[in-house]
C-alpha cells in the first residue's frame, strides 16, 4: 500500500482529546487531525481501491457501499457520544492532510456555527407508519352481489380518504408535538417501501435534534405517543442518538425542502 | 417502553437510515475535495436504483460495532 488517500470522517472542536476510534473504511486507524482551530476525524485509506474510478463504479454496489457508509458511521457514532461533532457525507476524500486543512480553513465560520448549532444535542429519529391491520380492515370491506359490492367498494373508498386526510393531521401533530421538546426538527421524505423492505406505509420520517439533557423527556413523549396512537392505526419508531447529520451544514435546509 | 413503540438503538440500525443520513445528510465542504458534489450526486442517484435489494443484502453485512 503506497499511495493514500485522507478520508475525512467529521469534525470536532480544536484541542479535542479524543482517542479510541472503532476501526475507519477499510479498518484503518483512525485519529484526530488538528488543524484549523478544528480537530478533524480522519483515517488515510489506500489509494488503490477508493479513488474516484472506484467510488463511481461502487455507486451501485450496495455491498460496498453499505460497508463503507457503517464503518463511516461507526467512527462518527463514537464520536458524537464523546463530543459535539459535525458529520462528513460520503465521499469525503482529500489528496492530503494539507489540502484538508485549506478546506477546514476555508469553511471555518460554517463549521464553527454548526459546531454551536449542535453542541450538547444529538439527533433522533421517529418514524410513523400506517398499520397494517388497519389496512387489512379497509380492504376486508368487500361484500357479495355486484351492486352491494360496488356501493361497499364506494363507501370504503370515502371512508379511507377521510381516513388519510384524519391521518394526516394526526401526523402533523405527532411532528409539531415532538418539536416542541426539540431544539430544530425536519420532516424528510418518507423511505420508500421498495428500499426499506417494509410493508407498511411510511408517514412521517422526522429527525429531531434533541438536548441530550431532555432526551428522557423526548423518549417519554414518543411513548405516550405510540400507546395513544395505537387505536388510531399508527405505529411509531424511535431510533437514535445519531451524530447530527440533519443539522449541520446544507442538509437541514434541503431536508426541509423536500417536506411534500 | 409499550408495545406499541419500536425501538432500538443504532447497534441495529437498518442500511437505508444509515444511506439516508450518512450519504444523504452530513456536512459538504468544498475545496480541493477529491469528488465535486456533482459526483456526490452521482453516488447518490445510482445508489437509489440499486437500493431496492438492500434490506436483503444488509444481513450479510457484519455489524462488528462496538458500543460507545
Amino acid at each position: 500500500m503506497d499511495e493514500t488517500i485522507v478520508h475525512a470522517y467529521g469534525v470536532v472542536d480544536g484541542n479535542e482529546p479524543l482517542t479510541g476510534f472503532p476501526p475507519g473504511i477499510a479498518d484503518t486507524h483512525v485519529w484526530v487531525f488538528d488543524a484549523e482551530g478544528f480537530g478533524a476525524i480522519v483515517s488515510r485509506l489506500p489509494a488503490e481501491g477508493f479513488g474516484i474510478q472506484d467510488w463511481e463504479q461502487n455507486a451501485s454496489n450496495v455491498s460496498w457501499l453499505g460497508r463503507v457508509a457503517r464503518q463511516h458511521h461507526e467512527v462518527l457514532q463514537y464520536a458524537c457520544m464523546n463530543t459535539a461533532v459535525i458529520p462528513m457525507r460520503l465521499p469525503s476524500l482529500y489528496r492530503s492532510l494539507e489540502s484538508l486543512a485549506d478546506t477546514l480553513h476555508a469553511a471555518s465560520d460554517r463549521l464553527m456555527q454548526d459546531l454551536g448549532r449542535i453542541r450538547g444535542k444529538l439527533e433522533w429519529a421517529v418514524k410513523v407508519y400506517r398499520t397494517p391491520k388497519e389496512e387489512r380492515a379497509a380492504a376486508a370491506e368487500g361484500s357479495t352481489s355486484g351492486s352491494e359490492y360496488l356501493l361497499g367498494r364506494s363507501r370504503a373508498l370515502s371512508a379511507r380518504s377521510a381516513d388519510r386526510e384524519q391521518l394526516r393531521e394526526r401526523v402533523g401533530e405527532i411532528h409539531d408535538t415532538l418539536g416542541e421538546v426539540s431544539v430544530e426538527y425536519v420532516r424528510n421524505q418518507p423511505q420508500d417501501a421498495a428500499l426499506s423492505g417494509r410493508r407498511e406505509q411510511m408517514l412521517l420520517n422526522g429527525a429531531y435534534l434533541v438536548n441530550r439533557v431532555d432526551e428522557p423527556h423526548f423518549l417519554e413523549l414518543v411513548s405516550e405517543i405510540a400507546d395513544g396512537s395505537l387505536a388510531e392505526g399508527v405505529m411509531v419508531e424511535v431510533n437514535g442518538p445519531w451524530p447530527a447529520y440533519n443539522f449541520t451544514g446544507d442538509a437541514g435546509s434541503i431536508a426541509a425542502e423536500a417536506v411534500r | 417502553m409499550s408495545n406499541a413503540l419500536e425501538k432500538w438503538s443504532n447497534e441495529q440500525v437498518a442500511l437505508v437510515d444509515l444511506i439516508d443520513r450518512v450519504i444523504g445528510g452530513g456536512v459538504v465542504i468544498t475545496g480541493d475535495v477529491v469528488l465535486g458534489i456533482a459526483d456526490v450526486d452521482l453516488v447518490y442517484l445510482g445508489l437509489r436504483l440499486v437500493l431496492a435489494p438492500a434490506h436483503e443484502v444488509d444481513q450479510s453485512i457484519p455489524l462488528g460495532r462496538r458500543s460507545a
